[in-house]
């Protein structure tokens, strides 16, 4: 399982020992967490935490910033892609040393782009002082109008070791000594048991004196491999798993991609925008904070250039006026908007009942909602399993068969009356179930109680409904695709100048769709989430977990992991 | 220009104009909170304005709605078609659904969206639970589409 308990660490040191190995600890790249003692209750509120002595230059900090990222390449584009430096923790103490020196490159530079920003404006433009420090800077051997990666990389590794300072501190919060021994030291540690050997192997390469200890709460460590992690991170929003839940990743990234897919609904787009988070995920360096995201985008992607196809929908009706129409068409099973089509569901309902094809996706849409929700009750089933929860099982599973038998007893009044009688009679049973097996102590509890489970039938079926958000809003970006390329067909029949005509037509056709697809993007990432955050996870999730907060060995303008791996 | 064109007319202005007045109600009371929240931290910018734009799509509903009127009446591109009175009117009464779920939903979502403004100043890790809350309000505007959708396609023959 991905769900993995973390393991803690009481560790002993002497006073002067205490910021060397904090700051060996982040630079090793092995990701800890330091807990904070306080945590474990009121007799720990006798203990003395650490002075904090470690001076954090928040103001410098910003300086470098600004001067890294005035260097750094620019545009849409290329705020996507990770700029930082690749480095070794070797280089961060060495920056650290150096700190005057790099103080004043760093500040001549911010200077330089300053005035050089003044002289593009309007103000006077002050040559000399300009030159001036360009001379200073050529001590340094530095130039300030291209920086050399070299010099990028120590600048940034100068960042670095100020963002050390800031670690650092946060660390010193949470060592603590107690008054019958105030020469020692204790911190308590916790990491990921993956690197637990490393980390214990560095603790004792550091003759550091440490003990396995229980620390009150669990501390979860959850992780998902590869694509999945982007996946992880939706239900993570919601709260951490702990290890008696069930780990939901696998079923979101099913039902979040197909969501994702019926709500934008196309497959130009869905290509579009696989391609584009394919670029960066592949063939760049894309920005941490990022990666989650466009990964949810690829795979949603390209689930999507399936859907869309499928429907028969590409770029709204743009292929399908155009000579590949006969390609095109190869894949379509369902023209929404054309009952006629002769795509072969829009030709079976005309033969069975005339019903539109509209309603029939839209009782599709409803019917995979049914799918998503049992998917929850099933979830739901196993974590109080694992929990030796059978109170709540038993709960779950009457529940689970109570709905089937009304749906069962729907369907039977209009398909098959014959089993009309024995789905009535499981509806009574496990009806008489929701007011038994509830948790009310007395009559009046358990009465309560089931008319209380009798009630959430109707946020069932308010549930499903809210799953036909699925079609509808697909078919929004499919119809406003097609009226943009009626217009761009408009523009270019009504006028009469040979190029002007097919220029507008163009341009009207590339702003139209960019609009489109960036709004139905829009509606497309936030319904499929709200289905999940709304429908799907409180039916099992609860999230009580407690996630690992590791101090990020990671520096946001240099890359040390590079090297560890 | 018939009266039943006219009665479809209507139906188009009630859905357009409808859904546009309930996104600018609430896309203008998340954008007067952003900006406030802008002047102190303006890197937040993104963030505003995908919570700022969440009220946007009621007119997008209701101007889908407008142009799926206009295909079906053939005012814009193929032909146009003559129909009577009666169903110039129902035309209208479809558009009624998605035109004031729209105005009220998009109002009513321009004001969680707003108060998420204050997740998103105090906690913007938690920025993806103001926009579940804000999304919220989206399924009654979805709904009153549904019904208007399902009421053009369906229900009314031209």
């Amino acid at each position: 399982m991905s769900v993995v308990l973390a393991n803690t660490y009481l560790i002993t040191t002497p006073i002067n020992g205490v910021d060397d190995l904090s700051q060996k600890l982040i630079l090793s790249g092995l990701q800890f967490e330091i807990l904070d003692p306080l945590e474990l209750g009121e007799e720990w509120s006798q203990i003395h935490t650490l002075e904090n002595k470690v001076e954090v230059n928040t103001k410098e900090l910003e300086i470098v910033d600004r001067v890294l990222t005035a260097y750094q390449p620019k545009g849409l584009l290329e705020s996507f892609v990770d700029h930082r430096a690749l480095g070794s923790a070797n280089e961060v103490l060495q920056a650290r040393d150096n700190k005057s020196d790099l103080k004043t490159i760093v500040h001549k530079l911010d200077q330089y782009l300053d005035l050089e920003n003044d002289e593009n404006g309007e103000g006077n433009p002050t040559k000399s002082a300009l030159e001036y420090i360009k001379s200073t800077l050529s001590k340094y051997n530095i130039n300030p109008e291209g920086l050399q990666p070299k010099d990028y990389k120590l600048i940034s590794a100068y960042h670095a070791s100020l963002e050390l300072d800031i670690k650092l501190s946060q660390v010193r919060e949470k060592i603590f000594s107690t008054k019958a021994n105030s020469n020692t030291y204790f911190a308590f540690f916790s990491v990921d048991k993956l690197v637990a050997k490393a980390f214990e192997k560095l603790l004792l390469k550091e003759k550091v004196n440490f003990e396995k200890v229980d620390w009150n709460k669990e501390i979860v460590v959850w992780r998902n491999k590869g694509g999945l992690s982007a996946f992880q991170g939706v239900a993570q929003s919601l709260g951490t798993i702990d290890t008696k839940e069930v780990d939901p990743t696998v079923s979101i990234s099913v039902f979040f991609t197909l969501f994702f897919a019926f709500c934008l609904g196309d497959a130009i787009y869905g290509l579009i925008l696989a391609i584009f988070c394919g670029y960066f995920l592949y063939f760049k360096k894309l920005k941490k904070n990022y990666q989650n995201i466009f990964r949810l985008f690829f795979y949603s992607g390209l689930v999507t250039v399936l859907i869309g196809a499928l429907q028969n929908s590409w770029a709204g009706d743009l292929l399908i006026n155009s000579p590949a129409r006969p390609f095109v068409e190869v894949f379509q099973i369902v023209d929404l908007l054309n009952p006629d089509s002769p795509a072969i569901l829009n030709v079976f309902l005309k033969e069975n009942g005339g019903i539109s094809p509209i309603v029939f996706m839209l009782g599709l849409s409803a019917f995979i909602g049914l799918i998503n929700i049992f998917c929850g009750y099933i979830l739901h089933m196993v974590t109080s399993l694992k929990s030796s929860d059978f109170g709540k099982f038993k709960m779950e599973l009457n529940w689970l068969l109570f709905i089937l038998a009304i749906l069962g007893t729907i369907a039977s009044l209009s398909f098959a009356e014959a089993l009309l009688t024995p789905f009535a009679a499981v509806v009574v049973i496990t009806g008489l179930g929701l007011f038994v097996l509830n948790e009310g102590k007395n009559i009046v509890g358990k009465i309560l109680g089931g008319l209380g489970n009798l009630y959430n039938l109707i946020g069932f079926f308010a549930d499903i409904l809210s799953y036909t958000r699925l079609i509808a809003v697909g078919l929004t970006s499919g119809i406003v695709a097609s009226v943009i390329n009626l217009l761009a067909k408009l523009v270019f029949e009504s006028i009469d100048i040979p190029v002007l005509n097919l220029v507008l037509a163009l341009l009207v056709l590339f702003g139209g769709h960019v609009f489109n697809l960036v709004v139905a993007l829009f509606g497309a990432y936030i319904n499929p989430l709200r289905l999940h955050y709304v429908e799907f996870m409180p039916k099992f999730f609860e999230g009580r977990g407690r996630a690992l907060k590791a101090v990020d060995s990671d520096f946001s303008r240099l890359n040390l992991n590079y090297h560890s791996k | 220009m018939s009266l039943s064109v006219v009665f479809a007319l209507f139906g188009l202005a009630i859905s357009v104009g409808f859904g546009a007045i309930g996104s600018a109600l609430g896309v203008g009371s998340v954008a007067s909170i952003g900006a406030g929240l802008l002047s102190k931290e303006p890197q937040k910018f993104p963030q505003v304005l995908a919570l700022a734009a969440l009220p946007s799509t009621q007119a997008l509903y209701g101007l889908l709605f407008g142009f799926i009127i206009l295909t079906r009446i053939g005012l814009l591109g193929g032909t146009a078609q003559t129909f009577d009175d009666a169903t110039g009117l129902a035309i209208l009464a479809s558009s009624i659904p998605v035109g004031v779920a729209c105005l009220i939903s998009g109002a009513a979502q321009g004001k969680a969206a707003a108060s998420g403004m204050k997740i998103l100043a105090e906690k913007p890790q938690n920025l993806s639970q103001a926009i579940v809350l804000a999304a919220l309000i989206e399924s009654f505007a979805v709904f009153g589409l549904v019904i208007s959708l399902l009421l053009i396609f369906v229900g009314i023959k031209i």
